[in-house]
């Protein structure tokens, strides 16, 4: 990701010596200053969460089997009906 | 059945911090994150307590869409434009002592419960992330099944395939 996007915005978190030198060493493997290499992990890593947590997006086969999914729905296994019938109790 | 549970919206003094389910991401999730997305709103965590007050399991619920990446204009078969909501079960767990006594199927039909009388969201299906082939097989069994060949670990229930187990 090389997109070039303003940066006038600051974070400052505290961290522990271990936590940075850590950071520091991966960065330096991969060639990356500390800053981009926080910020373009931590991008990824949030995308991914909002992602997984909000929206799924399905490939054209994928989309048609939810839609006969929900349309034509299949009737319950034995264990579901079961599940239910555990909660009652 | 063995188990007498009660289910509590996630109080805030509850003690999670010993709280083992033997996956790792889950327990880190449940000690650290799900105080914080509770309280917030962003999911809510439902608990369910033995007669002791110990922690048997919890589950996450969250609000959720399906997509489809491409965009063709037309509707398709009575479903609303997309996205269509749905709900999600971001995380279901059971504690390492309870496990094996039938506490997760009791607590996947009490989260299934909950989605169904849910009278204010709209949702035509469930859909779950397994973080185990364990939890996978788990949801399997329960009609879960997986939402596309590239997410092998996803799966989804339609609503009305739960109406009817719970008729």
């Amino acid at each position: 990701m090389t997109q070039v996007r303003k940066q006038d915005n600051r974070l400052d978190v505290r961290i522990s010596e271990e936590d940075k030198e850590l950071i520091e060493t991966a960065a330096r493997l991969k060639g990356q200053k500390m800053s981009v290499f926080i910020i373009e992990n931590m991008r990824q890593v949030s995308n991914k969460i909002i992602e997984t947590e909000k929206k799924i997006s399905l490939t054209d086969p994928a989309w048609d089997k939810f839609v006969d999914l929900v349309t034509n729905p299949p009737e319950p296994t034995t264990s579901l009906v079961n599940a239910f019938g555990k909660l009652k109790a | 059945m063995i188990l007498d549970l009660t289910w509590k919206s996630l109080p805030p003094d509850l003690d999670r911090s010993t709280f083992d389910c033997g996956i790792d991401q889950l327990n880190f999730y449940f000690r650290k994150h799900a105080g914080q997305n509770h309280r917030s709103r962003l999911s809510v965590c439902t608990v369910a307590l033995s007669p002791n007050e110990s922690i048997v399991g919890f589950y996450t619920l969250s609000a959720g869409e399906i997509a489809r990446a491409s965009f063709p204009p037309d509707l398709i078969k009575g479903l609303p434009r997309y996205p269509v909501p749905v709900i999600r079960i971001g995380q279901l767990a059971v504690g390492s002592k309870y496990q094996g006594q039938g506490a997760g199927k009791v607590i996947l039909a009490h989260a299934l419960r909950t989605i169904l009388l849910n009278q204010v969201y709209s949702a035509v299906a469930v859909v779950v992330d397994s973080a185990s082939g364990r939890s996978t097989e788990f949801y399997k069994r329960h009609g879960f099944v997986p939402i596309a060949d590239e997410k092998p670990n996803t799966f989804v229930i339609a609503i009305k395939t739960i109406e009817k187990a719970f008729k």
